[in-house]
């Protein structure tokens, strides 16, 4: 009894590090119900032999908690940039292209350093300083309307897709990107972070800050989190406006 | 280069600030009174030929003009020209509204550069070294070569639209319109202004036909 196996396809773009030039390989995997593209990449690991018979090496790709909160997994899946742990097979055209981001240094095949994303964390001061020499008490409190809007914000897993899909983060821009400017107005916004609101303010008002975005509302659309980034960063745009206004008056 | 580069990055946001501050105002509200001046071509050749000689005839003309318009419009102009360096279009694998208005709104802006550098020196520069009179008949003439009249048709409207589109993003920029429920609304005001904009533009070029 021969059951004819459905497969799906799989176009990958391969490389073997940033110096190398890229290629394509195709992959046919035997199809699964609810498989998503992780699961495919296992498969492929088990198994590296191309779509047309050929032995290749395994797949590098980066994966961490498989429930769309880590970040670690996100790659470009048939030209939109996502997490593939949530890319469900039965959702995708075939054949399925996986490419890796762009923004980003290549390290191998789908795997990239976002190490950029990081660095522009802690140039923006995307933290609330609370040690000291000696105990600093309770903070204030938050109101539940804060806690709302931050909940929110401060669910950003430093993902890269918003600044993948980004026409002004590129090597020749050094933008910080809408989800280190999202997390500004997360910790602006928090009673305690308040206090050092106007440092942060001059982290982004420099070149590679808030100035470089040119709206193009790519971020919030992209964003797996649904995060309000283009309200955070007009938010951003209208205290950065008024501290300028405080700096040119009040000095 | 180097000293420009450096006075770009340490007074990055005042100068980005002024940037936008320049398209509207002095450069967005001259475009509105230009094209509504323009528009007494309508009532035929004397009206606006005696429109123009009023307007030659203001005090501080020279002041006026560079002042308010040459000055502006390089700045705006060549400062746009070095923000377009960090561009990496990608509307089409992104083709959302937003990210069209976007590439637009820089596509437009070279676009309309050229339009601007081409009639100023017609109408202004040119006429200057040749001491031609500026009147209704130099426009007609002009016009009367229908590549350029569609250059000019081409011109204003995205002129308009740069200024129009530019509007809502200005109002971004500024932290007018924050939510996107505001900046939604913004964008159908604006797009209002921009359809009347051509209108008026439009129909005064029709005028000189
Ligand atoms: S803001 Fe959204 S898209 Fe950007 S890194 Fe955070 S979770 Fe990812």
């Amino acid at each position: 009894m021969t059951e004819i196996q459905k497969t799906v396809r799989f176009k990958i773009k391969r490389q073997k590090d940033s110096e190398t030039q890229p290629h394509w390989e195709e992959f046919d995997i035997p199809y699964r119900a609810g498989m998503n593209v992780i699961t495919a990449l296992w498969d492929i690991a088990k198994n590296p032999v191309t779509a047309n018979g050929q032995k290749t090496t395994q797949v590098a790709w980066d994966a961490s908690c498989l429930e769309e909160v880590c970040g670690a997994c996100t790659m470009v899946i048939n030209g939109k940039v996502r997490q593939s742990c949530t890319a469900l097979i039965d959702h995708l055209s075939q054949p399925i292209t996986l490419e890796p981001m762009t923004k980003f240094p290549l390290v191998r095949d789908l795997r990239v350093n976002r190490q950029r994303m990081f660095d522009a964390l802690k140039r923006v001061k995307a933290w609330i300083p609370i040690d000291g020499t000696y105990d600093l008490g309770e903070g204030p409190k938050l109101s539940a309307q804060e806690q709302q809007i931050g909940y929110v914000l401060s669910k950003c897993m430093t993902c890269g897709c918003c600044v993948e899909a980004c026409p002004q983060y590129n090597d020749r821009s050094e933008f910080v990107g809408a989800a280190a400017l999202s997390q500004v107005r997360l910790f602006n916004l928090h009673p305690t972070g308040k206090m050092q609101k106007e440092e942060r303010l001059e982290t982004i008002m420099g070149s590679g800050g808030i100035e470089d975005c040119g709206n193009s509302q790519n971020c919030v659309e992209v964003c797996p989190k649904e995060i309000p980034l283009t309200t955070s960063i007009a938010e951003l745009n209208r205290q950065t406006t008024l501290y300028g206004f405080k700096k040119i008056f009040q000095k | 280069m180097r000293a420009v580069k450096k006075w770009l990055q340490e007074n990055n946001f005042f100068i980005r600030k002024l940037h936008s501050l320049s398209g509207v105002v002095p450069l967005g509200a001259f475009l509105i009174e230009h094209l509504i001046t323009n528009s007494f071509a309508k009532f035929g050749p004397e009206v606006y030929n005696q429109k123009i000689e009023w307007f030659q005839s203001l005090p501080y003309l020279y002041a006026l003009e560079y002042g308010f318009i040459f000055i502006p419009i390089l700045f705006h102009a060549l400062l746009g020209f070095v923000f377009l360096w960090a561009w990496s279009d990608n509307s089409a694998r992104y083709p959302y509204g937003r990210n069209w208005m976007y590439t637009l709104q820089r596509a437009s802006g070279m676009i309309v550069f050229v339009f601007i550098a081409y009639h100023v020196w017609e109408f202004r520069f040119e006429t200057q070294l040749t001491g031609a009179p500026v009147n209704f008949d130099l426009v007609a003439n002009s016009l009367s070569n229908p590549l350029i009249f569609y250059f000019y048709v081409l011109g204003i409207t995205l002129t308009v639209f740069h200024f129009a589109n530019g509007l809502w993003g200005f109002c971004v920029h500024w932290g007018i319109t924050v939510g996107p429920r505001a900046q939604k609304l913004s964008g159908f005001l604006f797009l209002a202004l921009g359809l009347v904009l051509v209108y008026i533009g439009l129909d005064a070029l029709w005028a000189f036909r």
